[in-house]
């Protein structure tokens, strides 16, 4: 769900109460001061700061600077390393997306169809490595690929020379993506496809349509929001992530985050701001894409 | 198609089984397949003070950090979904901000913040910082609670009984929003252990969280086994804790919408 959408179902739950106008009102200011506080405070005011600090030259001497520059959007603009680390993000990101697409959506439309047991350990399965930290999960990956480690032992058989190392490649970097945003893709999706209501799917079938029919003409548009949810939630993530980039990429395959991360190691935060900022603006892009699309979709459904 | 589902079970399960299966193995570095079975790493990881330590301070770090995201947000969920007050809809927009902002950013931005307040060195940022990612999670998952199964019938009954608005709040709203908050505690408990990003660019040899601690042993000293059996620990506890969210609550709808690396 969109933040949109969060606080209009929010706002729906409300109105189902009764108000008892200046008391309720006094008692809302209370209750929800001190959360408002503390977020304006150690939220909203930190987060505007890269895009200050973004503006201020930095000097390993002298510290950062006093006035106002463009210089480190213009060195992001004029050194290759930054545009192709860019671009680097956001193929990686799109291939991941891809992938988690196929699949996650047959995932999501067997947990969608499937009935008790099964269905709970599936969807079990995927859901809960999201709560497992970055770090184990990307752990995993390397214990696979590692240069004794299984995959290797089956190319080894395979064929006489000895294998390539996959550590640091994009190849793993993008498997272990695609592992951490699986649920994140399958969940929207289940969600769209479990709100298709069963009278539809019946009507289409007492219509004469075949299974690939229904599939085709009323299942897959109608999970279409979900998949379009989906993808801008993956998307999002992928560009903006750093743990299983830094582990399995290394430094050879920099992302933005893995990049921004370098930089403040070096000590140039407005560099690292300046990054940041490309990055928020990637996470807007691909929002107001998305809108665009979903917002193209309702009006084809005739919604 | 039921064979598809089951190869992208298996890929999700991959790593994680991996993990478990390397920690047995005897040799120092991976090495597949393994030349035997022992737990010495394991007791490894119990006797050394560097992944105890950080176990702890993880431990204690995520405790504190859920209370102080439940005082904040227990409140406020309250006043989002039974009050009305200006600037009610800003609030909500604002609480479930952190969730959409990428954690890099946060961290930067975060570490930028207390650099210039001068106490980055210490964990209080990191507390602090946890709280604004954790919080999200609580104010959703009371604010739905709240709404749930007929709660504010149940509440006007009791007052109508004779109970006073704390006696009702104490008596009858808190023991039935109590799957709601089980799940925050837990969601949020796992959510700050594992959170990364905003550790490491607080991290020092003093704020030193498990995660980071993992991270820094995997990037300089390679991947070793006693790593894997530590990280074997961590995953059987997030497992125990999701199976118990989702018995509570149900792990998709405590996911939906929320979203954390």
């Amino acid at each position: 769900m969109t933040t949109a959408a969060q606080v209009a179902s929010i706002d729906r739950l409300r109105r189902s109460t009764p108000r008892n106008g200046w008391r309720r009102m006094r008692l809302g200011i209370i209750l929800a001061l001190p959360a408002a506080l503390y977020l304006l405070t150690f939220f909203i005011v930190p987060v505007i700061q890269p895009l200050v600090l973004s503006l201020r030259s930095y000097d390993p001497a002298r510290g950062i600077g006093a006035d106002l520059t463009l210089e480190n959007y213009e060195h992001i603009l004029r050194v290759p390393l930054y545009g192709q680390a860019l671009l680097r993000t956001l193929r990686v990101a799109l291939i991941v997306v891809m992938v988690t697409l196929a699949m996650g959506y047959p995932v999501a439309y067997q947990i969608a169809q499937g009935r008790g047991r099964l269905r709970a350990y599936l969807m079990f399965i995927i859901l809960a490595p999201v709560m497992v930290s970055g770090v184990i999960r990307a752990l995993g990956w390397l214990a696979i690929a590692a240069p004794n480690g299984p995959v290797a032992f089956v190319l080894r058989i395979v064929s006489p020379d000895e294998p390539a190392l996959l550590w640091f490649t994009e190849g793993l970097m993008i498997v272990g993506l695609v592992h951490v945003q699986l649920p994140f893709m399958v969940l929207p999706i289940m969600s769209a496809l479990r709100g298709i209501p069963p009278e539809v799917l019946q009507a289409a079938r007492s219509l004469g349509a075949t299974d690939i029919d229904v599939f085709r003409r009323v299942v897959w548009p109608m999970s279409l929001p979900g998949v379009v949810a989906g993808s801008l939630i993956v998307f999002a993530f992928v560009s903006a992530t750093y743990v299983t980039p830094q582990l399995l990429g290394g430094p050879g395959n920099r992302v933005l985050a893995t990049l921004i991360y370098q930089q403040n190691l070096l000590g140039d935060r407005p560099f690292a701001a300046s990054l940041a900022v490309v990055l928020m603006l990637v996470a807007v892009a691909a929002y107001v894409v998305s809108t665009g699309i979903g917002r193209a979709l309702s009006r084809a459904l005739g919604r | 198609m039921a064979v598809a589902v089951t190869a992208v079970a298996g890929f999700a399960l991959l790593p994680l089984v991996t993990i478990i299966a390397v920690s047995l193995s005897p040799s120092e570095f991976i090495v597949f397949p393994p030349k035997g079975l022992t737990l010495r790493w394991y007791v490894d990881a119990f006797t050394s003070t560097t992944y105890t330590q950080a176990f702890a301070f993880s431990l204690l770090l995520a405790s504190a950090v859920v209370v102080g995201a439940l005082l904040l947000g227990v409140p406020a969920a309250f006043a989002l979904v039974r009050c009305e007050f200006p600037g009610r809809r800003v609030l909500a927009s604002m609480v479930l901000g952190p969730l959409f902002v990428p954690g890099i950013f946060l961290a930067l931005s975060l570490l930028v913040f207390f650099v210039q307040l001068g106490i980055a060195q210490t964990a209080t940022p990191l507390f602090l910082g946890h709280i604004v990612v954790v919080l999200p999670f609580v104010v959703r998952f009371v604010s739905v609670g709240l709404v749930a199964n007929d709660i504010q019938v149940i509440e006007q009954a009791a007052a109508t009984l004779g109970a006073d608005p704390f006696t009702v709040v104490r008596r009858v709203t808190l023991p039935l929003i109590r799957p709601a908050l089980g799940a925050s505690i837990l969601i949020g408990f796992l959510a700050s252990f594992d959170e990364t990003v905003i550790a490491l660019f607080f991290a020092t040899p003093k704020v030193m969280t498990l995660p980071v601690r993992l991270l820094g042993d995997i990037e300089f000293s390679a991947a070793g086994t006693l790593v894997t059996a530590v990280a074997s620990m961590l995953l059987v506890i997030t497992f125990v804790g999701v199976l118990v969210v989702d018995r509570l609550y149900g792990l998709d709808r405590a996911l939906i919408g929320a979203v954390r690396e």
